[in-house]
């Protein structure tokens, strides 16, 4: 197949109760145990990394299974070295270590390497992504310190192209995204909506991975995009455009019933948005690299963009998130044409 | 935080008063402090960091005792107030000088001081006479205060032994630096002194000893352990430690971390588990119960006393290693014993238990935040005749126990506890709902506008001076954070002062009064 739809990567995954608080919104994703591949695990606890020069990221899987680092992961360490993210995803067999060359630097105006050692890991914010995804294949250091100082400059976090400029302003804010959004039983992933719009695609191998990984992904990642849209709000309290209100109540008796009618609206209206995409129909760029009988491919399209690790033709894991451009330009990708 | 001046509270024939003008700012900050001194430890949270903690502690507590200093130190008697609190309180109130100013009279702020701090577990009293030192707070006063606290305690010795270096600290920073060594000196120098060096041990070891139950060869002893002097000890304790460097097995009488430490550095090759069996009996229960995952693991039977363990520690306990029947029933004792002092009593009541992902808590406190919530579900459920029981989350076993997990979904609870008809009703939540935000508001907003008015009561289990307060679900109901049933007094009182700050604060501190009555 030369293309692949949202449908298809999710293939196996149940919808749960969407979550929702200010501007964003989550689907969670879950999976029986028969959909899921406990042969993976995120570098979350059992990995070290250091980087060997800039631009060069070494990180040694000390587990037993296979692990998939995921896509743009981030490394913002508190050494006096220049920290890195990755601008693909990476695979890296059990008890092996593994070089990237391609990694990015994310702090413009700090020197020094990271020392080995088991660092946090974050994902890079929603706006770094689609740049860092776009030349994921070169080999150059600097490579997104433009975006870094594009998004500083947009929310007045400095100049410079340091991503902790900007992580350190908003930290209480993109703390809140974590206590906000709860990871649910068997989630393997979830569909990210901000003001009412799908942002993202997410899908880990299994539950584990999934706890590890979504912190890193509702804080910096969605957590940041989610803080921007506000703050271009003026201010007004922001709900969605697929948020329901509760209707009119007229005895005790309607309570309850008025509690699910607007829950069911709200996966009504969130389920429209969501088939507007789910069909997209996603060009194959072709195979990246693979190690341990896991592929990585890239997905393109005017909508999304992202990669996927499969085996053979199974997805293990997915990230996809929206394009700058149909982002600006979604309410008119949408509407209707004209007929009279 | 706005500093405030003083005095904006007077106290006249035991009427309290405050300057009209400055009411919502004395509203807001003894609020803010009641919400902090019943919930912060100082620790961080799913949601602070510890940093974060200490700078929200700080303007609250600077806060309050601008207004007044006698008012902030009747606050820190209240039931329910942490000892985070209790130690940046004391040591602020001994660091400032007293003014007219204070509602207290000087004999009222000392009982109040020396009430308060005797009933810190040792371990914390010692480490708020050491903020002293850290703070440089080294007056008169204050240093008959350390040594009559420490000397004059007849756990001395079992302080030494558990605590030897803050001992150290704290007497050291009394006597100071130039005559601790002197007085060491004459102690193990067994009366072979200087006239001088003995009237120094007179003065600042024998005059606050002298209605100590202990020996002063135990007295003495204690302190030539405690700053690690090679003395020939009679003391049985000192006498084990000493021993037990050779033979582990003469440790039996030592706190087991005490033992443990001996083992790390004497014997090696012991097995850790070793440590729990030869100090099952020197453990407290609190131990007993932290060591009982490691006990199972090393196969060894570490028998603890429900009886003496507070109410959340066990379901911490218990979340972590399974309920049974025995702690199932000394918490329903604790329950009701609390129940009878709670001052709210409902024919009816339903309760909500919010047992989303969020309440299972940090590594740092795991489960902690449902163990509180079950807590206090227990209790409120013995202070009506009829109570209905939800939980957010999947089902309650027959031993009342259920997991943290999943997204909170508070709206359909409360709407279907509302269908029920209840008299009050008590949602016991962190407040951060997301499945949607807000529906709770929306469904208690609709129960209003249709001419229900019932209470609604939202108790926060938490233990943290959240910067940003307690998070509310909707401004319909009253908010109260809790991190202990026992504490729920200080949170009704909270509720009082938001409603009427006059009658709120004069009954902080008739509460407090009676306290230091006894």
């Amino acid at each position: 197949m030369a293309t692949l739809t949202i449908s298809e990567i999710l293939r196996g995954c149940t919808p749960g109760r969407i979550q929702s608080v200010g501007y964003m919104q989550v689907i969670p994703l879950t999976a029986t145990k028969d959909m899921t591949d406990d042969r993976i695990v995120s570098p979350a606890k059992m990995s070290s990394m250091r980087t060997t020069d800039y631009g060069s990221m070494s990180i040694k899987n000390e587990s037993d299974k296979i692990m998939i680092v995921p896509s743009q992961a981030a490394y913002v360490v508190k050494q006096a070295a220049q920290d890195h993210a990755l601008p693909h995803v990476g695979i890296i067999g059990k008890k092996k270590s593994k070089s990237f060359d391609t990694a990015r630097c994310i702090q413009e105006n700090q020197g020094g390497y990271i020392s080995s050692g088991n660092h946090k890991m974050a994902i890079l914010p929603f706006m770094l992504r689609e740049p860092a995804h776009k030349e994921r294949s070169e080999r150059d250091y600097s490579k997104l310190w433009s975006a870094i100082r594009r998004l500083n400059n947009e929310t007045k976090a400095g100049n410079i192209g340091n991503l902790v400029h900007f992580l350190d302003k908003f930290k209480d804010e993109l703390d809140q995204f974590i206590a906000e959004f709860e990871p649910v039983p068997n989630q393997v992933g979830a569909i990210i909506l901000i003001n009412g719009k799908v942002v993202g695609v997410e899908r880990a191998p299994n539950y584990e991975y999934w706890t590890e990984i979504w912190p890193a992904l509702i804080r910096e990642c969605y957590g940041s995009l989610a803080l921007i849209e506000a703050k271009n709000n003026n201010g007004e309290i922001p709900v969605p455009k697929t948020r329901s209100v509760l209707g009119e109540v007229s005895s005790l008796a309607d309570l309850a019933k008025a509690v699910k009618d607007a829950e069911s609206r709200e996966l009504e209206n969130v389920r429209s948005v969501f088939g507007g995409v789910s069909e997209t129909e996603m060009k194959r760029d072709g195979k990246d690299s693979g190690s341990s009988g896991l592929t990585i491919e890239s997905l393109s399209h005017k909508r999304f963009v992202g990669q996927i690790v499969r085996e053979d033709e199974k997805i293990i894991y997915g990230s996809l998130i929206a394009t700058s451009k149909w982002r600006t330009n979604e309410d008119w990708y949408m509407a209707k044409s004209f007929s009279l | 935080m706005t500093t405030l001046v003083k005095s904006l509270v007077t106290v006249d024939n035991g009427q309290i008063s405050i300057i009209p003008e400055a009411r919502n700012d004395v509203r807001r900050a003894v609020v803010a402090f009641l919400d902090m001194a019943s919930t912060a430890t100082g620790q961080k949270t799913y949601y602070n960091t510890k940093k974060d903690q200490k700078d929200a502690m700080n303007d609250i507590h600077n806060a309050v005792f601008s207004i007044n200093r006698g008012l902030y130190l009747a606050m820190l008697t209240l039931p329910g107030v942490m000892d985070n609190s209790i130690q940046s309180g004391i040591t602020k109130i001994m660091k400032e000088s007293r003014d007219d100013s204070s509602i207290l009279t000087p004999n009222q702020e000392a009982e109040i001081v020396k009430l308060v701090s005797m009933n810190l577990k040792p371990t914390r009293l010692l480490k708020m006479l050491r903020m002293f030192k850290e703070n440089r707070i080294n007056k008169r006063s204050v240093r008959t205060f350390i040594l009559s606290c420490v000397l004059g305690n007849k756990s001395l010795p079992w302080w030494c032994l558990k605590y030897r270096n803050l001992v150290k600290d704290v007497l050291r920073h009394a006597w100071g630096n130039k005559y601790s060594p002197v007085i060491v000196r004459a102690i193990v120098s067994k009366g072979n002194v200087t006239d001088k060096d003995r009237n120094l041990v007179k003065k600042c070891v024998d005059k606050y000893t002298k209605n100590s139950e202990l020996s002063d060869t135990d007295i003495y002893e204690s302190i030539a352990f405690a700053f690690g002097a090679n003395f020939n000890f009679t003391n049985k304790l000192f006498k084990a430690f000493e021993k037990s460097k050779t033979d582990i097995s003469a440790g039996k009488l030592l706190p087991p971390e005490v033992l443990e430490g001996i083992r790390g550095r004497y014997h090696k090759n012991t097995p850790k588990d070793k440590i729990f069996e030869l100090t099952k009996n020197t453990a407290t229960d609190k131990q007993k119960l932290k060591v009982q995952r490691k006990a199972k693991e090393a196969n060894v039977e570490v028998k603890f006393n429900a009886r003496n363990l507070d109410a959340v520690s066990l379901y911490v306990y218990a979340l972590e290693m399974g309920m049974n029947e025995d702690i199932r029933k000394e918490l329903d004792v604790k329950a009701s014993i609390v129940a009878k002092s709670f001052p709210l009593k409902y024919d009816k009541a339903e309760i909500i238990v919010d047992n989303s992902a969020s309440m299972g808590g940090t590594d740092a406190n795991k489960n902690k935040p449902l163990a509180i919530s079950l807590a206090m579900r227990d209790m409120l459920k013995d202070t009506c005749s009829h109570a209905g029981v939800r939980c957010t989350n999947g089902s309650v076993d027959a031993l009342g126990m259920t997991n943290a997990g999943g997204d909170t979904s508070l709206a359909l609870s409360v709407a279907e506890a509302l269908q029920n008809e209840p008299d009050v009703l008590y949602i016991i939540t962190d407040g951060y709902e997301n499945a949607p935000a807000g529906r709770v508001h929306e469904v208690i907003d609709a129960t209003r506008k249709i001419g229900i008015n019932i209470p609604i009561y939202q108790f926060n289990p938490v233990m943290a001076a959240e910067s940003s307060g307690v998070r509310s679900l909707s401004s319909h109901l009253s908010t109260m954070p809790v991190s202990k049933p026992e504490g729920i007094g200080l949170s009704l009182i909270r509720a009082a002062i938001n409603q009427d700050v006059d009658k709120g604060l004069q009954a902080l501190i008739n509460s407090s009064m009676l306290r230091i009555a006894g």
